[in-house]
Formats: structure tokens, sequence, C-alpha cells
């Protein structure tokens, strides 16, 4: 009935409240409390931010041109990968010219090569729908000079010393019913070169060099 | 209606007044008797007076008049430092009344209200929510949120919930009581109540003249009661203040038969002065007021000295400013 609003008559209460006063001066006591952290301790901090925040900056920099160099290696990315992608082709290969090699280490004076096929003969599929070889027929025909189907057996035999292990005889004959030709057919199976003389790159190890 | 939630910045804010005004529990008090025109206030402290002023319209950062166009608060707080300056005596924090002597229909709204003759609204409690949500159709032409109302029973204080035979139904001002709440608050002052001047008077005459018919003339606005034995039997504030003797005789008969009582059979009194004492009637001029308000009107800085020929309304604010509760 004094006819003033409920809002007024809070405000007004508030304003002549001891407690609202006691509360004033404790919220007074509690900043001046703070005042040596804000004068004393915060400016330590704030610079300690600072050099945080600077060398930040210069990382920042640092990655952006690490991002740079690393865009202008893409093309290698996808060529590396493209090899890598090639890789159990490349290591289940027989390389022609170390069974060359080896035809021509091995020969001996008695024997003269007319004709040599070197053909894959059974292959297995691999990831990213690729197939490799895993054996070779080596398909020789020649001349004997002197002497007979013995000497192509030992020839076959110190061939197949140096190919790989499994590897074998398939057929000796003569060839076209001749006895002066020779027919020699060999198995060879893909794999461990090292009897060959050769050792495989380790492709891996290589890229990540 | 629950008091609103303070927020933080209400309270930084009382907090800035606090340390700024050092702000205690209330120690003087100022009434303002202010109409449309001009303002008076009387100031006691320590249960006397103080002084008087009747310039204080012309003040600087004034108090807001009833149905003037409306100032700002003052950034400066002019008023309060000035009245602190004054007045030393009346400490930090005085406590103002304001009582407001407007147009009834403009600045105040007061009616006498019947609850044997309502059909439904009996009570206070349902009288009041009637005049929160449609004032119109109780008293013609207000309109909701216009006015702030009171319902108050016959002994002048606020109507209890249940059924009462007599009812004075009071509306402040929306705008009015808003503008002074907003010049208190640039002012950091405090407000006490603010009371239509009809209703402070009728306060005085049940407090000073427990049995009493009167016919008044404020300086803005015209009015007649009877009280008997402290309740208030009848009320109605006139359309046009009373202009002569015959005037007067006919306003008081109408409010004795009106009242109950037969036509020139109750002892009036005539607040307002002007007309000369005639039949039954007790004007209450200076002597009369005097009689009823218990001396002569004498403040601190002068003691010993009453004032010479008062107006009227300085009793009206010794009363308001020397009793511990008016509303």
């Amino acid at each position: 009935m004094q006819f003033l609003s409920q809002e007024f008559l809070a405000r007004q209460a508030a304003k002549a409240s001891r407690t609202g006063a006691l509360a004033a001066w404790v919220f007074v006591a509690l900043v001046v409390l703070q005042l040596p952290f804000w004068f004393w301790v915060m400016p330590t901090v704030k610079g300690s931010l600072e050099a945080a925040q600077q060398a930040a900056g210069r990382l920042d920099s640092q990655d952006k041109a690490v991002d740079g160099r690393s865009r202008a290696l893409e093309d290698v990315r996808a060529q590396l990968a493209e090899v890598r992608r090639l890789e159990p082709v490349l290591t289940a290969r027989l390389p022609a010219a170390a069974v060359l090699a080896t035809i021509e280490k091995t020969i001996p004076a008695e024997l003269v090569c007319g004709k040599i096929r070197l053909s894959a003969d059974s292959f297995a599929p691999i990831a990213g729908g690729l197939r490799t070889p895993q054996t070779y027929n080596l398909r020789i025909e020649g001349w004997l000079s002197k002497g007979d189907r013995t000497e192509v057996l030992k020839w076959a035999n110190t061939m197949l010393g140096r190919m790989p292990t499994g590897s074998g005889i398939v057929t000796v004959d003569h060839a076209q019913g001749a006895p002066d030709t020779f027919l020699l057919v060999l198995r060879i199976v893909g794999g461990d070169l090292t009897r060959m003389g050769l050792s495989r790159i380790p492709i891996e190890t290589a890229s990540a060099q | 209606m629950p008091a609103p939630a303070l927020g933080f910045a209400d309270w930084l804010k009382s907090f800035r007044t606090y340390l700024t005004l050092n702000a205690g529990p209330a120690t003087g008090i100022a009434a303002i008797y202010a109409d449309t025109k001009a303002a008076a206030m009387g100031l006691a402290a320590s249960e006397s007076l103080l002084g008087f002023d009747s310039t204080v319209a012309g003040w600087p950062d004034p108090v807001p008049l009833p149905e003037q166009a409306q100032v700002g608060g003052g950034e400066k707080a002019a008023f309060a430092m000035r009245l602190k300056k004054a007045f030393p005596a009346l400490g930090t924090r005085p406590a103002m009344r304001i009582i407001a002597d407007g147009t009834n229909g403009a600045g105040f709204v007061m009616r006498h209200y019947s609850g044997e003759r309502a059909s439904t609204l009996r009570t206070g409690s349902l009288l009041r929510d009637a005049l929160e949500h449609g004032p119109g159709e109780i008293i013609t032409g207000t309109t909701p949120g216009a006015w702030r109302w009171a319902v108050l029973s016959a002994d002048l204080s606020e109507a209890p919930d249940g059924e009462q035979s007599h009812f004075l139904i009071v509306g402040m001002s929306e705008q009015y009581c808003s503008s002074v709440e907003a010049w208190a608050t640039a002012q950091d002052l405090a407000i006490d109540a603010i009371l239509p001047a009809p209703l402070a008077l009728l306060r005085w005459a049940r407090e000073r003249l427990p049995t009493v018919a009167m016919v008044a003339n404020l300086r803005a606005s015209s009015f007649r009661c009877i009280v008997v034995n402290g309740l208030l039997r009848y009320f109605e504030v006139l359309r046009n203040p009373y202009e002569g003797w015959d005037d007067f005789q006919h306003a008081a008969d109408e409010a004795g038969i009106a009242g109950g009582f037969e036509a020139g059979a109750v002892p009036f009194v005539h607040w307002g002065g002007g007309e000369p004492a005639k039949g039954n009637v007790t004007v209450l001029r200076e002597h009369a007021l005097q009689r009823v308000g218990g001396g002569a009107l004498s403040t601190k800085s002068e003691p010993g000295q009453p004032l010479q020929s008062p107006p009227p309304e300085y009793y009206l604010l010794a009363w308001a400013s020397l009793t511990h509760r008016i509303y």
C-alpha cells in the first residue's frame, strides 16, 4: 500500500541492508587480495605466454615450409606406391640375363647352342589382381660337335647346380631325331637366386632410406 | 507478488551507493506535499520537527509533480545534496514520503465501495484481482496497467481476505509512481511511501478526530467523508471544489445523508480554511488545527517560536514526518 513497486522496494532494501554492506566489503577485500596476483604474477605469466606464442609461431611457419616441401614430393610418393604395388612381381622375377650367363659360363666346348627359349610356366595370384610366374621352362636346342648325350646330361646338372633349389631336368634328348643334335628342357623354380650369383635388393629398406 | 530477484549489476549499484553515501538506517523523514503546480516539504528527525520549506519545487532536480510532464531524475543528485546540506540533522539517508495531490482520475483514483451492495466482489482479494485485470468494470475510465491499486477496509488498513461492508479503493498513477521511483533512484534517496493527498488527510483525520464528518478542500482535490469511531462510513471525491458557504453546506448535507444521518444533524469540520464558522461547522483553521494537532507548529531551528500563520498542509506535513507509519 506504499504504491511502490516490488522491484524498487527490493533495491531499496538491498541498499540499506547491513548484510549487503558486509558482502560489499568482503568483495572489496577479495579484490584487494587479488592485486598482487594481477600486478606481479600475471606479468610473469604474460611474458611466458608471449614467449610460448612466439615459439608456436615459429613452429607454425616451419610446419608450413615442411608442408610445402612435402607437397613437392607427391609425385615421388605416387611412384613409390606403384613400386610397392609391383614389389611382389619384382621379387619373383627370374632375370633372363642371369640364365644366359649361367648357360654361357657352364656350356662345355663339345656343345653348340642353336636355340634358347625361356618361358613362364605356371602363375600364382598375388595382391592387387596381379600374377607372378612360379616356374619357368628353359628349352635349349643345339648340336654335339663330339661326344654324346652324357655330355648334355653333365652340362644340365652343372647348370642345375647354379639354378634355384627345386629346379630340375624335364627332358634330355636328340632334337629332331638327329644323333648330333640335342634338346634340353629344364624346369626352373623362381625364388631364391643366390645360387645364380644374384642377391635381391631389399626394396622396403631402400625406400625407407 | 514475490520480490524480484536482484541481479549482480543491481547489487553493484547498491554497493556504489553504499560507498558513496555510507548508507545506514534512515535517520530522518522528509515529507513532501506535491500538487500539480508546487510542493512543500516538512522535515523531522528524532521525533522533532526540523523545519518546513515551501520552495522545494524550485530546487534543482525537484521531486516530480503529479500530472506534469516528468523531467529526468538528475544525474548529479543535486536535490539530495542540497537537502543534506540544508538539513544535516536528517542524517545520511532520510526517508522520503510523497503526498501527491492531483486530480481525481488523473493523478489518483479514490472511491468508496460498498461490499454489501456488491453481487460478487465482496472480499478484498477478489476486488484486488478485479482491479488488476479489469479495473474499468469497477471504476469507469480506468485501464489495466495504468494504476497501482490498493484496497482498504473501513479502518484504512489493507483489506484482509474476507467479506467487508465498506472498502476504499485507492489507485495511484503508474506513470507518476514510476517517475518518483526513477527520481529517488537518481538522487539516491529512500522512498517510504507515495500517498494520494486525500488518503493522507483521511489518515490524519482518523488519528486526530476518531469521529469526524469532514469536507476538505485540498490544493488540487476535494473530498467529503464521515468517520465514526475510527471507521470510514462514507467517502466521496468531489468533482469540483465547493465554492461559497451554500455549496459547502450542500456538500455536507449530502454527505450526512449518504452516511446515514439526517440533514443538519452531523457536526462537520471544514479543512482548508477560507470560510468563517457557521452553525454546526468547525473550520479547521490555525487555532483549531493547533488544538487538534497538539499545539502550534515550531521547529528545532527556532524552538519555542511557533510558525506564523502556517498553511493547513504544514499540519499534514508535520503529521506525515513525525508519524512512525503513514501507510
